[in-house]
């Protein structure tokens, strides 16, 4: 009896969510413009045309959701500060961006780990490059949002295109706060 | 693809079984942390990809044909760049979009310009997280850093994409 109250109670907050509110007007406005439009035929359609992705989505998802949250657990606080603390110069931003590719999860991971290791110490360029290689390269967003939505074409142009950007910014943020240095206090955050 | 599915499986297998084993609590919290995440892909990642379906035959595909299309050469670039500014959407929603725009005729270096635009800037996150945790010194020297250099990602791409004959 537990496990189904347990069962409904979350199935319940994934409804009641401001963001799948949104996306459900954005559905059901954009369902209801396209059947004034073009007709229920559009309709089935719609539904009929992207039964691969779906078969993709549901093949990949769970197994790259549980690989985020098991690499989330198991990463070491200590060893990614020691990676990316102040003094680690050229290698730092390379390790800056090969880790930001690497680490799995959205904002509400990334920001506390850059604030931990920008409270230990480490310099602006490596966490703004890893800030950005996150971003840019982020392996798991590409596996699981990019390739069941939009192929893999894409995702490997852009990838290889962008995989320059991450140390180029490092670089460039070194620079300019060497001749814009951070507002006193700003180290006390 | 069909050989990285099985692949993928197999590393997240072992891995959760040798989190399993020598490190029970861990395991516990990383499913904790799965159901978290899965709740998304239950509510929202369909609905968002029904929508893109609906919306599809809706986008007026030769008005973003002739903005980002792949004969826009580098004025297309600079206006995705400018779209992936002003999109403040999560990835669930994000990338249904592009799918919409690929299938509308958007070229690759232009999406690829607006995708890296909107994953520097999306203004959703850096408002609404970012700023609050890293304060203002960071966010400026982070796009100060990374504005000059975003077209030539699209530039790369336009490229990679005629060396790659995609």
């Amino acid at each position: 009896m537990y496990g189904v109250r347990s069962l409904v109670s979350y199935l319940k907050s994934i409804i009641l969510d401001r963001l799948f509110a949104v996306v459900a007007v954005v559905a059901i406005l954009s369902g209801a413009l396209l059947y004034e439009l073009k007709g229920p035929e559009a309709i089935w359609q719609a539904f009929v045309s992207n039964k691969s992705v779906f078969l993709l989505v549901v093949s990949l998802v769970p197994a790259a959701l549980m690989l985020s949250a098991l690499i989330e657990v198991l990463l070491s606080r200590d060893l990614v500060e020691k990676w990316l603390g102040v003094g680690s110069g050229f290698k730092g931003i390379m390790l800056a961006t090969f880790a930001g590719a690497f680490v799995p999860g959205g904002p509400f991971l990334c920001f506390p780990i850059v604030l931990a290791l920008y409270r230990a110490g480490a310099d602006w360029a490596p966490l703004i490059t890893f800030v950005s290689s996150w971003s840019i390269l982020s392996i798991m967003r590409i596996i699981v949002f990019e390739a069941p939505l939009i192929g893999f074409e894409l995702p490997i142009v852009r990838f290889l295109s962008c995989i320059w950007l991450p140390p180029i910014i490092g670089l460039t943020a070194r620079y300019i706060s060497r001749i814009w240095p951070p507002p006193a206090g700003e180290r006390d955050r | 693809m069909i050989y990285i599915i099985p692949l993928i499986w197999l590393g997240t297998g072992a891995l959760a079984f040798h989190t399993w084993k020598y490190h029970p609590e861990k395991f516990q919290r990383a499913l904790q942390s799965f159901k978290r995440t899965a709740k998304i892909f239950l509510g929202v990642v369909p609905l968002a990809l029904i929508a893109a379906n609906f919306f599809t035959p809706l986008v007026p595909s030769e008005l973003v044909g002739r903005l980002i299309g792949e004969s826009a050469g580098l004025s297309g670039i600079l206006i995705a760049i400018l779209l992936g500014f002003c999109i403040p959407v999560p990835p669930p929603i994000f990338f249904p979009l592009i799918a919409v725009l690929l299938s509308a005729g958007a070229g690759f270096p232009q999406l690829t310009a607006l995708i890296a635009s909107w994953n520097i800037f999306a203004i959703h996150r850096t408002l609404g997280i970012e700023l609050p945790i890293m304060g203002r010194y960071f966010v400026t020297l982070r796009v100060l850093a990374s504005l000059g250099i975003l077209p030539l990602s699209g530039i790369a791409a336009e490229v990679l994409t005629k060396w790659l004959d995609f």
